[in-house]
């Protein structure tokens, strides 16, 4: 097992090398370059000019692509185009933001949906099972933006009751830029203020219930069907028959067999939800990594989108080599050598 | 000091409106037509109506202020963008400043006094004595001088991102317009000039033009690239003599913080805040729900849409700003068929602006534009422009045109925008084909996204007819026609003219170049302004274009605020704004 | 352990006409996936004879007669442009249902061979497959959507490409996850033990076995093609012509102006969204227990 994670990770290294050259081929095919993005409606041909000689965007791009590796190679991943803020700076600011948005809206969805799941495959077609059902579809149903900015208006502008933007409460927080930008764990932990994370928590809520709300109900499916396709196979009968009670099956077989499909759409959405939750991060103005690398591309901020998507290629293959090897661990019949 | 007095009285008087509950918001201005003027001003505009205040300013507090986005740099000379520029303003201090409400009047800053020679090359600036750089180095001569300087030989690496040096000054070391600058003793230095520029003192209110420490500039490496990483300058040390100062709390895309600084030697002015907080929310939709939620205190650029939704909430006030830009459609007459002035005609008479202000300013956001000029400014004129809305007349213009109906033409509007001046690119876009369908035009949609080519393209002259706009620095022609219809040797795309060429829109037309040449190096006031009538009547004969309306803008801000004096140009100055 | 988890190997090879028969029945017997059929039944239809059934043109109407209230003359009112909302919403089936089906057609297509090619071969192939779709899977899936669409240029086709994109490797890992548990167990082994061809085993033992969750995927990426669209006119990101009716663009495209007392046009394009995605995804649920025998009553 553990020469089969060396060599996983061993093999990080040709595919961030073909993603960074796909990158830096296509993103320099797409039109417009940062220099349009910064001079908005003073660009003249005279500026532009300059504007790209100034960033080098006028060296071929093989030039540029090898400067580009070069500079990783010393642990440069660049700085932004547009407000010279180096990448690993921004990024350690930011990703924080988007961790601790993932993690609460997988909390939720983990929480909430296996449980729901569950308990629908054990009544199927009961009541409580249509209900989850047709919950977790209009769940799905409702475009995120839109559920945003309901959730913005009756809980935030209409009864007052939570903040809609931003991760705390800008004029009271104690907020140390220097600090590592955890904001739940440092207010818990190092700071030992409570009122500071409750505040923390408070900012929390609506984005992550926005977030969540897909894989809760993407999860509370897969459960449900995963549990369903576990009961009717021919082991549980037999423990069944066997005469041991219901909970004891739970627990031994059913939820450990339909884990795989679990994991799998669990490990797929936490991957896809630490790429950065673009429409969540905006409507909530979450300063994270979605909103930071929408905006590079808006912004045509190459060396931003470069080395942002090179942090979280890796960050992506990391998780899923966790989950992975926790296929091997749920189920024994898959064995990787 | 009348000059504080009558900020005072302002700010009085918006402390009395905000008090009342009423959302009458001291006016910017909007008459300032007063033109840059060589000397200490003796006498500035008042900018308020004189009211009794009836509440005196309270000190210490927090603002949380929502802007747009995040500052892109705060090296000063490299600034563009309006969000940067807002927070510099209150770190850093400029020779001579705009009067808080104005477009045009000058007052003292860093510089108590100042002359010029008679010829209108020699500038002598006398500086106000005791100021201090936050990091407490001296603002003297020295550090004028070297300023200075660095605006005429900005590092090559930073030249890329260079803009308000290069628009004013025209170009770096002998080609810049700065000929020299000398130090006379600790409080006196000069600046010569190479050609007289009749804007060149207003132009030295622009933030971009701000003193910073040299010591922070040299130990924080601000003259290396940009995306050298060891220049650290704006993100960890931007220092300049303002009421504010940073204190190193920036987390990007979540806030900026400036705090008071301790030690402003204006002490009259000196801040009433301890500190602000910007907070970026990019969507003015999101701005408003953060403000009515309570979780910012002031928004800008509220969405015309939304007045109301303002001014119905008795928590919070409107403070309008008036208009100094011009949105516009660009014409490209080196495109056919808009070669010919009968098709740039009809596009004019076909669009019926009062209905698109209807739609897309309400609320007395905007006002249909019949000039690139607005009429704040002394060099307008009204109707000089074809721009009366005769469905009839456009009709005729085109029959008379080469392009018969249906006129085939492809129009271009930019996605993922919105400008004060272009809120909804789209929706005006649409009602704007539907007027020129409606005239015989056949209209071919295309757009691209603002920064991901279309501004490129726009800039190098690819599109015939296309959305654009303007936002002045300051009022004056020089800093609008005379850019955008300037010509130039330039590449142009992928030619190179080889005579002077206007990319954007092929305005080539020697007398016009000429005309307004003249009207920017002109010294005299009086003069100066018929010489920009007779430019923009030349330029307007040629219809170069299709304006389309002369947008203001709005802050919205709960009734605790006060203090607060809206400019024209967008930027304020914030030691004046209080929290009750 | 082969011995607790033995699977249904006498009913596992699902093929025959019977099955769909079956399949069927069981479908028209789930009143849930009969109002989703009914729905979807609907909405196929007013794409299809939008032309006959709306009562103005789509694409005419003048800013003047904007923000009309629902009335007699327009059932469900005016949008900013003046236009019928009730005719743009009739033609909007089509931009809608056209980029749902054919994204999900793509991604499927695609992500289905891909994963099923990677599970079945293993090995080497296997591993350097599900690297590449490491790779796409990587790159945060908005943001390849928009990069895809700004290369592209604008328009509903290349909208549709991008979402079917960001969906292969999804079906791709699906598939081949289903089929890593699949193929180690009895029945391919016995299929193997007597001889059948690598290529029939996977055709007709291994891929209908692994299709199940793909269905659940499938039936999540119609509706959610519908939402994604929604979301990439959220972020500007429409038709070519902006005159074309589509509903999230219809949707969006009001949101300035929700306050100035149109918030009715932003409510029936939502409604829309929400009824057409709701339709996919009960047909897809009944669908799925329809198709599956172990999952009957």
């Amino acid at each position: 097992m553990l020469k089969y994670i060396v060599r996983r990770l061993l093999l990080l290294i040709p595919i961030l090398l073909g993603l960074s050259l796909f990158l830096v081929v296509f993103l320099h095919l797409l039109p417009g370059d940062p220099c349009s993005a910064n001079l908005g409606e003073h660009s003249t041909p005279e500026n532009l000019a300059r504007c790209r000689t100034g960033l080098g965007l006028d060296r071929p791009i093989y030039q540029q692509y090898f400067d580009y590796m070069a500079g990783l190679l010393h642990g440069d991943l660049g700085v932004s185009a547009t407000n010279k803020v180096s990448v690993t700076t921004e990024f350690a600011a930011r990703f924080p933001a988007t961790f601790e948005l993932t993690v609460s809206a997988m909390f939720l969805a983990i929480g909430v949906g296996i449980p729901l799941g569950v308990a629908a495959a054990k009544r199927q077609y009961s009541l409580f099972d249509n209900f989850a059902t047709v919950a977790s579809l209009i769940g799905i149903s409702i475009p995120i933006f839109f559920l945003g900015l309901l959730l913005q208006y009756l809980f935030g502008v209409w009864l007052h009751w939570l903040p809609t933007a931003g991760r705390y409460d800008l004029a009271t927080y104690s907020y140390d830029g220097a600090g590592t930008n955890f904001l739940l764990w440092e207010s818990l932990v190092i700071n030992h203020n409570l009122a500071e994370f409750a505040d923390v928590l408070r900012h929390l809520i609506l984005p992550a219930v926005a977030l969540g709300t897909i894989p809760l109900a993407v999860v509370a499916r897969i459960t449900r069907s995963a549990v369903l396709e576990v009961l009717s196979e021919d082991y549980v009968r037999t423990a069944r028959a066997k005469g041991l009670t219901s909970k004891r099956i739970d627990d031994r077989h059913v939820l450990r067999n339909a884990m795989l499909p679990i994991s799998t759409v669990i490990g797929l959405q936490t991957g896809l939800l630490l790429g950065g939750a673009v429409l969540t991060e905006q409507i909530f103005s979450w300063g994270g990594v979605g909103n930071w690398l929408f905006q590079a591309a808006v912004d045509k901020d190459f060396v931003v989108i470069q080395s942002g998507a090179l942090i979280l290629a890796t960050i992506f293959v990391l998780v899923n080599l966790v989950v992975d090897i926790g296929y091997a661990y749920l189920n024994p019949r898959i064995r990787y050598s | 000091m009348r000059k504080k007095l009558a900020s005072l009285l302002a700010i009085a008087a918006l402390a009395a409106a905000a008090c009342s509950g009423s959302a009458t918001p001291v006016p910017g201005t909007p008459g300032a037509t007063t033109n840059p003027t060589i000397g200490p001003v003796a006498t500035p505009a008042v900018t308020g109506t004189p009211v009794a205040p009836t509440s005196t300013a309270v000190n210490g507090g927090t603002w949380v202020f929502g802007s747009a986005s995040d500052p892109t740099t705060l090296d000063a000379i490299l600034m563009q963008d309006g969000e940067s520029i807002r927070i510099a303003q209150q770190i850093y201090e400029t020779l001579v400043k705009l009067e808080p409400g104005s477009a045009s009047t000058l007052v003292p800053g860093l510089a108590k006094s100042w002359e010029a020679s008679a010829d209108g090359l020699t500038y002598t600036f006398h500086l106000q004595a005791g100021v201090k750089f936050t990091d407490g180095t001296a603002f003297n001569a020295d550090a004028a001088v070297y300023n200075v300087n660095r605006w005429k030989n900005l590092p090559v690496p930073l030249q890329g991102s260079d803009y308000y040096d290069i628009t004013v000054f025209g170009g770096y070391g002998d080609q810049s317009l700065i000929s020299s600058v000398t130090k006379v003793d600790d409080a006196t230095f000069q600046m010569v000039l190479t050609k007289p520029r009749a804007d060149f003192l207003t132009a030295m209110s622009l933030p971009a033009f701000s003193m910073q420490s040299p010591a922070a500039l040299q130990a924080h490496n601000a003259d290396k690239a940009p995306t050298d990483a060891s220049n650290d300058y704006w993100q960890k040390a931007p220092t300049g003599t303002g009421p504010f100062m940073f204190a190193g709390d920036f987390v990007p895309g979540d806030h900026y913080t400036i705090v008071k600084n301790p030690t402003y030697w204006d002490t009259a002015n000196a801040a009433h805040l301890d500190k602000i907080i910007f907070k970026p929310i990019a969507d003015s939709a999101q701005r408003l729900t953060a403000l009515k939620s309570g979780t910012v205190d002031t928004i800008d650029f509220v969405d015309p849409n939304q007045l109301n939704d303002i001014k119905s909430d008795s928590t919070l006030q409107l403070v309008t700003r008036s208009p100094l830009d011009i949105g516009r459609l660009n014409i490209n007459q080196s495109v056919k068929p808009f070669d010919d002035i009968n098709v740039r005609k009809a596009i004019n008479y076909a669009i019926d602006r009062q209905s698109l202000i209807d739609a897309f300013f309400p609320n007395g956001a905007g006002q249909p534009a019949d000039s690139d000029l607005l009429p704040s400014m002394p060099a307008y004129q009204k109707n000089a422009t074809v721009t009366g809305f005769d469905l009839q007349k456009a009709k005729d213009a085109l029959a008379a045109s080469n392009c018969q109906a249906p006129c085939k033409i492809d129009f271009w509007y930019p996605d993922s925008v919105s400008r004060p001046y272009m809120l909804d690119p789209k929706g005006e876009f649409e009602a704007i084909r539907t007027m020129l369908e409606a005239a015989g035009f056949q209209v071919t949609p295309q757009h691209k996204p603002w920064k991901g080519g279309y501004l490129t393209d726009e800039a190098n002259g690819v599109y015939g007819l296309a959305f654009i706009g303007w936002i002045y620095d300051y009022a004056d022609p020089a800093d609008g026609p005379g850019i955008f219809f300037s010509t130039s040797l330039a590449k142009c795309g992928s030619k190179t003219p080889t005579t002077p060429h206007n990319c954007e829109a092929a305005e080539d037309n020697p007398a016009v170049a000429a005309a307004m040449a003249k009207a920017i190096a002109e010294p005299d006031e009086a003069t100066r302004t018929q010489d920009w009538i007779a430019a923009m009547a030349l330029l307007n004969a040629d219809v170069p274009d299709a304006p389309l309306v002369w947008a203001g803008s709005a802050l919205g801000m709960t009734t605790k605020i006060h203090g607060f004096v809206p400019s024209p140009t967008q930027t304020e100055y914030y030691n004046s704004v209080w929290k009750s | 352990m082969a011995g607790v988890a033995l699977p249904q190997v006498l009913e596992a090879p699902i093929k025959g006409s019977s099955l769909w028969r079956d399949a069927a029945r069981r479908l028209m017997r789930n009143p849930a996936a009969m109002f989703g059929l009914f729905l979807i039944g609907t909405f196929v239809f007013v794409a299809v004879f939008a032309p006959f059934i709306s009562p103005y043109s789509p694409t005419e109407g003048t800013i003047i007669h904007r923000f009309l209230p629902p009335s007699g003359t327009h059932l469900l009112g005016t949008d900013l442009q003046g236009r019928d909302i009730f005719s743009r919403i009739l033609w909007g089936a089509r931009s809608s249902l056209w980029v749902s089906v054919l994204s999900v057609t793509i991604g499927l297509t695609l992500g289905v061979s891909f994963g099923a090619i990677s599970g079945f071969l293993g090995g080497w192939v296997d591993f350097w497959m599900m690297r590449a779709v490491d790779i796409v899977l990587s790159l945060p899936g908005l943001l390849l959507t928009i990069t895809i669409v700004l290369f592209l240029g604008p328009g509903l086709n290349t909208i549709a490409l991008a979402i079917a994109i960001e969906n292969v490797p999804i079906f791709a890992r699906l598939v081949r996850s289903g089929i890593l548990a699949l193929k180690e167990s009895d029945f391919v082994l016995a299929a193997r033990s007597i001889g059948a061809s690598q290529a029939r085993i996977l055709l007709q033992h291994v891929m209908p076995n692994a299709l199940t969750p793909v269905i659940v995927q499938g039936t999540l990426a119609l509706a959610t093609a519908i939402v994604d669209a929604a979301g990439l006119g959220y972020l500007g990101f429409g038709p070519q012509d902006p005159a074309t009716p589509e509903w999230g663009t219809m949707l969006t495209d009001t949101q300035r102006y929700l306050t100035s007392g149109a918030a009715f046009t932003a409510l029936f394009p939502g409604i829309a969204i929400i009824l057409a995605v709701l339709g996919f995804n009960l047909l897809g649920d009944g669908l799925r227990e329809a198709l599956d025998p172990r999952l009957k009553r």
